[in-house]
């Protein structure tokens, strides 16, 4: 089965590209591109606080300053798109060195506090970058290439598979090994020569990198971005990915993506007004109560219940 | 002279609030292991119940429904959080925080979305006047509830035969229990006992307003560098944690402006995220409490 892994993607990619193009509408095709930006960031989330067990809850951050930094600079600075993302990317990788570092140092729920105020700085450097620069919010318009909602949707399925990709094989090549071994017991770890420091770091590098793409697809995929955006209620939307598909596995965090994404699609089937409730403004607190529902029936995540529950039913027949 | 004297007074008043909502962040974290973000908003929730109540009733009686709210909202986070399943349980249990934070603060939009208002103040916004402010009475009022929390705390937990209870399970779980403590009890009593502490804090700080449901949340940021600060262990460093960073806060909001040409003043998260930083990638590894997990 696991030689089969690497076909059974590339598959699975293509039919993602592929299939929507006959069924699904231009305004669909949006929506699903959203998913799949949400499933980067669900996987870079499941990197560093699943995989690596660091507790971050400013994912959000990273997310929002490189959509910023590519909106100004393409916008403002009139940089080329492919310069300004790599731009972008890079500066928030360079931010999850920062944030990284009091790592070396402290552990568990200090650095959790760390990284939330990370987003209520973050969100006030983007406002006052917006007073200054942008009063209405950072603004971009897609370029030709990419051809409106099919395109890319495309590009964004493409991207989600190269993040998957990146993260499957990181977490199987020496460093993913390290990284797993330091969260199941960094005593022992440390003891065989693994240095923690260099692997929370370079996990905290990668995982803000891959959030900063996903940061990129989304400022293209709203074409308008504020500080309210990427708000705490953003980062706990991340969270709850990754802990409603399952922490420590990479299908649980695409599951998750697809719940979390389609979300304001199933809301937007009820009535909108329910006594004086916008139905619509629910969102953050459906998905608060579905994050509590996961954790207390299935405390592994629903990818990990189903996984088990196959496993168990291959072995007893 | 004057001016810094009202500058460091505002700062320990703030401070005291911030120190408030850490009590029951560092008490809750050191029984129970789990951080708990849902403290401002249960803090708001009783403040907003506390308001409705005072609405032609007397202050204590307001006060009084207050605290219960707050006490009730705590045993129930409890009930939501304290016992989960999880392989992480840390980073769970606090995420679960924050959706019970989210529930919370949809509530009281639900209940009180358009309601705004001033919590009664009992002495009727008078003050003393230094330099040309003035510092109200409920400022001070407000300092010295902090330090009579921080002290009764203590006190509590040093010579009460509950607070022995408290720090055995922290420290030795299955020692306390096998010595005849019943976790539970006692861990819905400190989740209640938190929930009361954000109460308190949530009275004050309605004094200067209810405005939105998260009005409180400003003050749990720096609440949570103060524990933070105090090694998420320590009542006396979360107190002066809280004095230290809210008298530098307002140092700097106040100097910054007159001796820079750039005006950094907005930017007032940003220098206490940089500070935090710099305090824990610097400091000496003992002010930290070494960042070691407790967990029961």
């Amino acid at each position: 089965m696991r030689h089969l892994r690497w076909p059974v993607m590339l598959v699975a990619g293509g039919a993602a590209l592929v299939l929507p193009e006959f069924f699904v509408s231009a305004y669909r095709l949006g929506i699903l591109a959203l998913v799949a930006t949400y499933a980067i960031a669900s996987l870079a989330q499941n990197l560093l606080s699943g995989y690596a067990d660091v507790p971050s809850l400013g994912n959000v951050t990273f997310f929002g300053l490189s959509a910023y930094a590519t909106g100004s600079l393409v916008s403002l600075g009139h940089v080329p798109i492919a310069l300004a993302a790599f731009l972008a990317i890079l500066t928030a990788g360079g931010l999850g060195f920062v944030i990284g570092l009091p790592a070396l140092r402290i552990s568990g729920m200090h650095l959790a506090i760390v990284t939330l105020v990370l987003v209520f700085a973050g969100q006030e450097v983007m406002s006052q970058w917006d007073q200054h620069h942008n009063p209405s919010g950072v603004e971009v318009s897609s370029p030709a290439w990419l051809l409106q909602e099919r395109g890319f949707y495309a590009a964004a399925v493409v991207l989600a598979v190269i993040a998957y990709l990146v993260v499957w094989n990181i977490l199987r090549s020496r460093s993913g090994r390290a990284i797993k071994a330091l969260s199941e017991n960094p005593f022992a770890a440390a003891a065989i020569g693994i240095d923690p420091t260099r692997y929370r770091l370079q996990v905290f590098v990668v995982s803000g990198m891959l959030t900063g793409a996903a940061g990129i697809v989304f400022l293209y995929s709203t074409a308008h971005v504020n500080p309210a955006t990427f708000s705490l209620d953003l980062s706990l939307a991340f969270l709850t990915m990754m802990i409603l598909g399952g922490t420590r596995s990479l299908g649980g965090s695409l599951l998750g993506a697809v719940v979390i994404g389609l979300l304001p699609q199933v809301l937007d089937s009820f009535p909108t007004q329910l006594g004086n409730l916008r139905v619509q403004d629910l969102g953050p607190a459906i998905y608060a109560l579905l994050l509590l529902l996961t954790l207390r029936f299935f405390p592994e995540g629903i990818w990990n219940a189903i996984v088990t529950r196959c496993v168990l039913r291959r072995e007893t027949t | 002279m004057q001016d810094l004297l009202r500058t460091v007074t505002l700062g320990l008043g703030a401070g005291a609030l911030d120190a408030m909502l850490a009590f029951g962040v560092v008490l809750v974290y050191r029984t129970t292991g789990v951080l708990n973000f849902a403290q401002a908003a249960t803090g708001a929730f009783a403040a907003y119940a506390a308001f409705a109540v005072s609405q032609g009733r007397p202050l204590w009686l307001a006060v009084m429904a207050g605290l219960l709210v707050g006490a009730g909202l705590g045993a129930g986070s409890y009930a939501a959080v304290g016992r989960l399943q999880t392989r992480n349980y840390a980073l769970s249990a606090a995420v679960a925080t924050l959706a019970v934070s989210i529930l919370i603060r949809q509530l009281i939009s639900i209940f009180w979305g358009t309601t705004f208002g001033l919590f009664p103040d009992p002495f009727q916004s008078s003050g003393v006047s230094i330099g040309q402010g003035i510092i109200r009475y409920s400022v001070i009022a407000a300092i010295a509830t902090a330090a009579f929390l921080a002290l009764a705390i203590g006190a509590l937990l040093r010579w009460t035969r509950h607070g022995t209870m408290i720090r055995a399970l922290a420290d030795n779980p299955t020692g306390a229990v096998l010595c005849g403590a019943n976790p539970r009890r006692l861990f819905i009593g400190v989740w209640a006992a938190g929930g009361v502490l954000g109460a308190i804090a949530g009275m004050y700080v309605a004094q200067s307003g209810l405005s939105s449901p998260s009005f409180l949340d400003p003050y749990l940021i720096g609440a949570l560098i103060a524990a933070v600060l105090g090694g998420l262990r320590s009542l006396t460093g979360t107190f002066f944690g809280a004095m230290g960073l809210e008298i530098a806060r307002n140092l700097f909001l106040y100097y910054e402006p007159q001796h820079f040409g750039y005006d950094l003043t907005p930017y007032a998260n940003t220098f206490v995220m940089v500070v935090l930083i710099a305090i824990l990638v610097f400091a000496p590894r003992r002010w930290l409490g070494h960042g070691v997990e407790r967990r029961i």
